[in-house]
């Protein structure tokens, strides 16, 4: 306690000195936040993707076509091609996702006013645009389904039948764990599908934290909740009933080669008939490979990053080391009035840590905190896993610098009052 | 009882061919209630001597014994404790914390005792009272006369409650007026039965003395009574 009281006291008899220090680190500590996130971002990225889905990097495999568009041409031969795929020797399936707002219509007018007040607490700071009479929901197909590790909390999971939906069949549906304090099992609504209402029925609750992957882009971008999200087969009419509605899934959409099969066989094989149909040759990868790719794109950001977390590190240590040196420079004096007044050499030593401990402790607090409000205010954090960065591991590697730096600028002071004597301290003077 | 001992102490400063021998084979003993002062010529080694007996530094051979302990082969814990406890110092220049106020120069020995913030306010304000620069207590040092800054490190020398106090050319950086005000107060000091021991050059000072050791060339030529 007498430490503090002394440590504080000297601080403030320095705010100007105690000041800029600060104001060094916070900034150096924000960029060294930002270092090791991005640092550690690809790595836990494809981590979350391996948690959250059941995939075989081996056996499961992407498919894009370079001459995607909109209109029946395309349409007819990609639906060709997928029906190809489907009955090839070694392709076990394929299977396509989306995600998308869906609007539901509720028979009773109180009920929408409900849904629309309810979302409207859900999606409070998030960047929704207003759509609080919509839920993002996610459609799929059986084999991205068998995919998925969330679990049904209540009601039933989606089964085989589920997927074999013809026109008129109600849509099953899985609703996030935030929905179950609004719907109830075997609650239906209806949604407008251009001139048809395909009614959906409410038949399991999905467990907390049930996540699956982004529609957009699987690897780059973040694993998605479904806590405020509904999950439903898809129906015939929206995975194939317009060409834009096939241009929108191809993007996510996944192939699974059977067991043993050699992949560039299997992909030469679907590029064959791609060709055979007069489609753009088909970029086919497995995920081993777009594994790969990723972390190729990712290194030299990675490296970036990481050599300009280091770079601050080092610009830090020097500022600290040179800011600390003049400060008991010119605080000799003073550290000699305290040792012939009885301060022992551990005495100053606790000061002078002290000292540095609490500016860099509370300047790392503030940089590492500034640092995380401005991703919180990003639409970063709407594409990337950012926030969950902020983890023990995060934390762990700040104590390790913050312990770093207090060692290495205490210590060179901490050596010349060692080797001098309380005379040789306010020596010059007396 | 000597609460100062030396027996043949040498101090020698430099390395190799750089040594400068600033005591020489120095014997003294100093009694308990004792005031005395050391004169000499500048650089006859009387502050080097001082900063012997008040643990600031160690001699290069020789015994130096503070109540009969031997402080050569003292831990620096152990001598900083001296310096708390059994010895005090006032300086020429005064040795206060620039831009700290009156109240925390006086109680810093304190700091190294266990003792209410309180108790020390209560020991402070007694001795600035005593001095009469009560009303300085919360003053910044810097703003201080020389005469203010020598009461302030004199009371920050009496607020330790040694047995011990050394006073480096206290009247130094004063005027005449302020000179002899401050050794009344030392003479007083000493009255109440501490040991004093004083570096000074000036022969007028050390008349408040009741011995006087002359110090020339690192050697002692005298001691007067």
């Amino acid at each position: 306690m007498k430490y503090i009281k002394c440590i504080l006291n000297s601080l403030v008899k320095r705010k100007l000195t105690s000041l800029l220090m600060s104001i060094q680190l916070i900034i150096s500590f924000f960029v060294i936040t930002s270092g090791l996130i991005y640092f550690n971002l690809a790595h836990y990225q494809v981590e979350q993707v391996f948690k959250h889905a059941l995939i075989d990097k081996d056996q499961m495999a992407t498919i894009s076509m370079p001459d995607v568009d909109t209109t029946h041409w395309f349409f007819e031969r990609y639906k060709a091609l997928e029906e190809s795929m489907q009955h090839n020797s070694s392709i076990e399936g394929v299977g396509s996702y989306i995600s998308t707002y869906l609007t539901p219509e509720f028979s009773n007018e109180s009920k929408k006013e409900k849904y629309i007040k309810f979302n409207n607490s859900l999606y409070s700071n998030k960047n929704l645009m207003d759509r609080y009479d919509a839920t993002k929901t996610w459609y799929l197909d059986e084999l991205i389904y068998d995919l998925t590790t969330f679990n049904v909390q209540k009601g039933r999971a989606l089964d085989s039948k589920d997927f074999q939906l013809n026109d008129n069949s109600i849509i099953p549906v899985l609703i996030g764990h935030k929905y179950s304090q609004l719907f109830s099992i075997g609650d239906r609504f209806k949604v407008s599908w251009y001139s048809d209402e395909i009614e959906h029925e409410i038949v399991g609750i999905l467990s907390p934290n049930s996540k699956w992957l982004s529609s957009q882009d699987y690897l780059n971008q973040s694993i998605q909740s479904l806590d405020e999200s509904f999950v439903a087969p898809f129906f015939p009419k929206q995975r194939d009933g317009s060409p834009s509605d096939v241009a929108v899934r191809i993007q996510s959409s996944f192939i699974k080669l059977k067991s043993g099969t050699d992949s560039e066989e299997a992909f030469e094989s679907i590029k064959h008939t791609a060709h055979n149909l007069g489609l753009a040759t088909p970029v086919l990868r497995t995920v081993a490979e777009d594994l790969e790719r990723y972390h190729q794109k990712n290194k030299s950001l990675t490296n970036f990053n990481l050599f300009l977390g280091l770079f601050f590190l080092f610009i830090t240590l020097i500022g600290v080391i040179t800011i600390t040196q003049s400060s008991i420079q010119h605080r000799m004096y003073e550290i000699g009035v305290r040792r012939i007044t009885g301060a022992t050499i551990a005495d100053i030593i606790m000061i002078i840590v002290g000292e540095v401990m609490i500016i860099i402790l509370f300047s790392s607090a503030l940089g590492v905190y500034f640092r995380y409000l401005s991703f919180v205010n990003s639409p970063l954090i709407e594409i990337m896993p950012i926030l969950d960065m902020f983890n023990g591991s995060l934390y762990a590697s700040l104590v390790i610098i913050i312990l770093i730096l207090i060692g290495i600028s205490a210590l060179l002071p901490i050596y010349k009052i060692k080797k001098m004597s309380p005379s040789e301290l306010i020596g010059g003077k007396d | 009882m000597n609460v100062v001992h030396l027996n043949n102490v040498s101090k020698i400063y430099g390395k190799a061919d750089y040594q400068t021998a600033a005591l020489k084979n120095v014997s003294l003993s100093v009694a308990k209630g004792e005031f005395v002062s050391i004169m000499g010529a500048s650089g006859s080694g009387k502050s080097t001597l001082l900063h012997i007996i008040g643990c600031m530094e160690k001699p290069t051979e020789g015994q130096c014994l503070i109540l009969e302990q031997d402080t050569a082969g003292l831990s620096d814990n152990k001598l900083s404790k001296i310096r708390n406890q059994v010895i005090s110092f006032i300086f020429q220049h005064f040795a206060l914390m620039h831009n700290y106020s009156v109240y925390d120069n006086v109680i810093l020995p304190l700091f190294k005792r266990d003792m209410k913030s309180k108790i020390m306010k209560e020991k402070a304000s007694y001795y600035l009272e005593r001095l009469g620069i009560s009303d300085l207590m919360n003053k910044n040092v810097t703003k201080l006369s020389g005469g203010q800054k020598q009461r302030v490190a004199i009371a920050r020398a009496l607020v330790a409650e040694t047995e011990i106090i050394l006073a480096d050319e206290p009247t130094g950086a004063l005027d005449q007026k302020n000179s002899h005000e401050l050794m009344d107060l030392l003479s007083t000091i000493n009255s109440e039965g501490k040991t004093i021991i004083m570096v000074t050059h000036d022969e007028n000072i050390a008349k408040y003395t009741n011995r006087t050791i002359l110090l020339s060339d690192g050697a002692i030529l005298d001691h007067s009574m």
